[in-house]
């Protein structure tokens, strides 16, 4: 049998549980030191399937800035974080770009689409 | 190549001779390896202070060039506009043995020609001193000591010697001397040969270097490491004059001094190294400034916040203890200005002099030119201390004036692009001749704007921007470089 | 020369500046002028591309640009005059300010009321006399940040992060997800010194984080080459033997925020030595009648929605000012950081009106309370210094102090 135990600190609220998960099998056994139910269930996801949000630069042609922070209408899987930078450090959008505007939909097949998060003016 | 008079490194000593020289109607070239004016060593980076002259041994070179330098300091900073203060300093005694010391010092700086040397106890010392620590017993007063700015000199002095026809070849480093026949023809350097008569050798930490490129290696030359801490401008009311502890066997010691621009700096420590290229801080130099410091001005170990930088310098510590600065039957042309330690930057006028009396030995005629220009304008900075209606008139004629770039040390990007225009091709280039990033944040806020403004005016892409020239690169990449790869950007 | 007369002034564009001109104008006050010192409104938030931002304010999860372009869009709205790449030089005791801009070249303004909203600087690497070489390759994080998410450029491959506060947490995450290869973070406490979600930052990427390290020694002459860190002993002194040498081309600082008070000190306004800001009464006006301050120019928020209710207080109260609405404080109550209190802001309050102060605390507690005077309490499970402590005073509390007392300390009971 496989058994590990893992910490996730809980960033949730300014508390910080140190929640630890013992993990038999690759499946949860037993979740410790959550301090509420929203703690429990972020550490289970955690380790089932963390997400994070995704934001980063594009490359802007002839913009007054050269890049345009972006960012995922949602958050992505962790594990596609590096695979999303690296699909977006290939493109370059014309200025001018608009706040909201959709950069890449779909990105990956993941389900969202990554939004531009402020306008950039033509140079 | 084919000058007259080559001018071998590009510090105070040899920016001094060649704007000295730029009077006379000579062919001159200096050639300096670093990318700047005053990038190689001991003139970026040192107290600063225009000596009196009590500190020599009478009747060496530097005792008598010291107190000739510090005469000629008023009339060559109002010449060339740089900034100087004859605001006198106090070397402070603790205890009777120590005032004895300062009974020596004057009687020393007497006989070295030094003028209204006084010995200055009670309450007049703390009057001059507010803050100079209690336990202070007496202080020898010299009113004819003062500040400047040492790489601001060289520039100005480089500045106004370019003007008078001196040629500047800067990332030029010597390689070797040729000599035929006992006399000097030509040095060789990284960008081909320079054919000469005469060869000035101011190579400040690599003169034994230079010198034994010419066969004479009669003297060595040790990096003498000094560091220092400067405080924020917020203190400047804390000292009045430059503070000395009584000196030792090997240094002036460790000083509290207002710099011309109006911060306070400590310093220097005086250790000998071994590699003249390693102008590091450490640890333990910097707590021993700190403690210096203390020992004269207390107050000042509550203010370790008000620290914005520390630095070292390295002085050139000549084996002979003296400064040394002569010709020579063979190689005949070869003049040696070597081991400029302290007091060089106050002696360096009277170095230059002294060099064209012995060109003129040498046989070289030198006549003076009726064109020389002795004048340098300096760069306005008119957020110095700022004057609205001299910043109203720049501004109307140059709208970059009303670009504040730097906002600790309030520099226009006027400023900026007037040092691109006089030879600033790095951000230290900028930075020595506007103040660009010297202030409390210490270029946080100003970096990326030069970084822009260098490579806009050089006409080079911002990634090629130095610090300090060589493979002082500040930004290595464009945004994405590493996820794509040379693939295309 | 351009002399003008306004009713407020805010000093500084950035959450702070903008949320007091708004809330200024809303109040109906007409001339209100913003002077904002970099080419765009904002101050560090349009830099500051990650998420997390209007999580109390709009309960919303926004990115830096996201948060500050809704204040932007409202100053557009109301028409608040501003300008931009517009440095302030000086600022009188009355109130008299002058800037400068390559536009309208010098400018002489006065104002009835002055908004101090200048946020803060970054420590140096100069201010920590870290010892070693003096390479290209050393940057502040913010300046980092700025560099590579408003300019576009990598500043370089390698890189060694100096503190672990939020910047440099955040900064590692970035340079990571730019291909850079993040080296560690290094932090002088024996705890982290950012929020625990942007600890995150750092176990994603798999960062080691050296606590109760600090650089001993930059190595380079050119650029950056290495930089040694050591381990400290409790007293903070390096442990001998105990170094590491990492090699790395850029070395970036996130070595603590500090109040940018240039200004104010120029004008003489009192500042606290525990917040590095202003003092302030629950207006929010310092000690120079009609001049207000808010954001981080008063303390070190770690917040951006605080600093916006922070500039919306002080902008209402300068409107108020202006309009001669806003009477003097009935008691002027001074409260007094003690124990493992560092400070209190704002630190004069009238005792009339219910309030939320913020405090920060020198070390981390548990189960703690805050003692306000002698008879309020508050229980706080856990307070550690990288984290604000709201501390609401409510009418009920507030019944509770002693009329009388014109000074109140403000202490923690673990």
């Amino acid at each position: 049998m496989d058994r590990e135990t893992r910490e996730v600190i809980c960033i949730l609220c300014p508390v910080g549980c140190r929640i630890t998960v013992e993990i038999e099998d690759g499946e949860i056994s037993k979740i410790e030191n959550a301090g509420c139910k929203r703690g429990r269930d972020y550490a289970e996801q955690e380790i089932k399937s963390p997400v994070r949000d995704f934001f980063t630069t594009v490359r802007v042609k002839d913009g007054k800035i050269p890049v345009v922070s972006v960012r995922s209408t949602a958050p992505i899987p962790k594990r596609m974080l590096m695979r999303c930078a690296s699909e977006l450090a290939r493109i370059v959008v014309p200025a001018p770009v608009r706040i909201g505007d959709v950069i890449v939909k779909n990105i990956m097949n993941l389900g969202v689409d990554i939004v531009a998060t402020k306008s950039v003016e033509k140079a | 190549m084919k000058t007259t008079v080559l001018i071998i490194g590009g510090g105070i000593a040899g920016t001094a001779i060649a704007r000295e020289l730029s009077k006379y109607d000579v062919d001159v070239t200096l050639v300096e390896k670093e990318k700047d004016i005053a990038f190689g060593g001991p003139t970026k980076a040192n107290t600063a202070i225009i000596h009196a002259g009590y500190d020599d041994k009478p009747g060496t070179t530097a005792a008598k060039l010291c107190r000739r330098g510090n005469a000629k300091w008023g009339r060559l900073s109002s010449e060339l506009s740089i900034p100087f203060r004859r605001i006198g300093s106090l070397v402070i005694a603790f205890n009777d043995d120590e005032i004895s010391v300062l009974y020596e010092l004057m009687k020393r700086g007497e006989a070295n020609g030094v003028q209204d040397l006084r010995i200055i106890m009670g309450r007049e010392l703390f009057e001059m001193e507010p803050n100079l620590n209690r336990k202070a017993a007496a202080g020898l007063y010299a009113p004819s000591a003062g500040v400047t700015s040492p790489y601001e000199a060289a520039i100005a002095l480089a500045e106004n010697a370019r003007m008078n026809g001196v040629s500047f070849l800067l990332e030029t480093e010597a390689t070797g001397i040729i000599i035929k026949n006992g006399k000097v023809k030509a040095v060789q350097t990284n960008r081909g040969t320079i054919h000469t008569r005469y060869i000035i050798n101011a190579a400040g930490l690599f003169a034994d270097e230079v010198s034994a490129m010419a066969g004479i290696e009669e003297f060595k030359i040790t990096p003498r490491k000094g560091e220092y801490v400067i405080y924020d401008k917020n203190l400047r009311s804390l000292v009045n004059h430059i503070l000395f502890p009584i000196p030792s066997p090997i240094s002036k010691g460790i000083t509290v001094t207002p710099t011309v621009d109006g911060n306070l700096i400590a310093g220097p420590t005086a250790h000998d190294i071994e590699d003249k290229r390693d102008a590091s801080t450490t640890f333990e130099g910097i707590e021993e400034v700190l403690r210096g410091a203390c020992k004269l001005v207390p107050c000042l170990s509550a203010r370790r916040d008000a620290i914005i930088s520390s630095f070292s310098g390295l002085r050139p510590q000549p084996s002979t203890g003296d400064f040394i600065i002569k010709s020579y039957e063979e190689p005949y042309g070869f003049i040696n200005v070597s081991g400029i330690k302290s007091p060089g930057l106050t002696s360096a006028p009277a170095i230059a002099e002294m060099v064209v009396e012995i060109l003129r030995a040498e046989g070289l005629r030198l006549e003076m030119k009726s064109d020389f220009k002795p004048y340098r304008r300096p760069i306005e900075h008119p957020f110095r201390d700022f004057n609205p209606a001299k910043a109203e008139a720049l501004i109307d004629q140059d709208r970059s004036y009303g670009h504040v770039v730097c906002r600790c040390e309030h520099v226009s990007e006027g400023e900026i692009l007037e040092a691109i225009r006089r030879g600033a091709t790095t951000l230290d280039g900028v930075k020595y001749r506007t103040r660009a990033g010297m202030g409390r944040c210490q270029g946080g806020f100003c970096t990326p704007h030069i970084i822009k403004i260098l490579a806009r005016e050089l006409g080079i892409p911002v990634e090629d921007v130095t610090k300090k020239g060589g493979d002082s690169k500040v930004l290595l990449y464009r945004a994405k470089h590493l996820l794509i790869g040379d693939e295309k950007e | 020369m351009i002399k003008r007369k306004l009713d407020i002034i805010v000093i500084g564009g950035g959450a702070a500046g903008l949320a007091a001109a708004i809330a200024a104008k809303e109040s109906g006050v007409n001339s209100v002028l913003v002077l904002e010192r970099n080419p765009e409104l904002g101050g560090i938030l349009p830099q500051c591309i990650h998420t997390g931002f209007g999580l109390h304010y709009f309960k919303e999860n926004l990115t830096g640009p996201e948060y500050i372009s809704r204040f932007i869009s409202r100053v557009h709205d109301l028409e608040i005059e501003y300008k931009v790449e517009t440095m302030v030089l000086e600022l009188s005791p009355r109130r008299e300010v002058w800037a400068v801009n390559q536009h309208d070249g010098l400018l002489n303004l006065k104002a009835d009321a002055i908004v101090l909203a200048m946020g803060c600087r970054e420590r140096s690497r100069g201010a920590l006399c870290i010892p070693g070489t003096r390479p290209a390759g050393i940057f502040t994080a913010g300046t980092a940040q700025r560099l590579m998410d408003i300019e576009g450029f990598l500043p370089g491959r390698k890189v060694l992060i100096l503190g672990s506060g939020d910047v440099g947490l955040i900064m590692a995450r970035r340079f990571a997800m730019e291909g850079a290869e993040v080296m560690g973070v290094v932090e002088v406490a024996p705890y982290p010194g950012g929020l625990d979600r942007n600890l995150q930052c750092l176990r994603d990427f798999g960062i080691p984080l050296y606590l109760r390290h600090a650089a001993t020694f930059i190595h380079g002459s050119d650029r950056v080459e290495a930089v040694t860190i050591s381990r400290l002993d409790e007293s903070g002194k390096p442990i001998a033997g105990e170094e590491k040498t990492i090699e790395c081309d850029t070395l970036i600082l996130s070595v603590g925020l500090i109040p940018e008070n240039e200004l104010s000190k120029g004008a003489g306004i009192q500042l606290d030595p525990n917040t590095g800001g202003p003092v302030v009464d629950e207006n929010m006006e310092t000690s120079i009648e009609g001049v207000f301050a808010c954001g981080n120019v008063v303390h070190v928020h770690d917040l951006v929605d605080h600093v916006t209710q922070s500039g919306e207080v002080a902008g209402k109260n300068a409107a108020k000012k202006v309009l001669g609405e806003l009477p003097p404080l009935e008691r002027r109550i001074h409260l007094r950081p003690e124990g493992n209190i560092r400070y209190v802001v704002p630190q004069i309050i009238s005792g009339e009106r219910p309030l939320t102060l913020f405090s920060r605390v020198k070390k981390p507690a548990s189960n703690a309370k805050i003692i306000v005077g002698e008879k309020i309490s508050i229980h706080k499970r856990i307070v550690k210094p990288p984290e604000l402590v709201t501390i609401k005073l409510t009418s009920e509390l507030l019944k509770k102090l002693n009329p009388e007392k014109k000074e109140l300390t403000v202490t923690m009971e673990e």
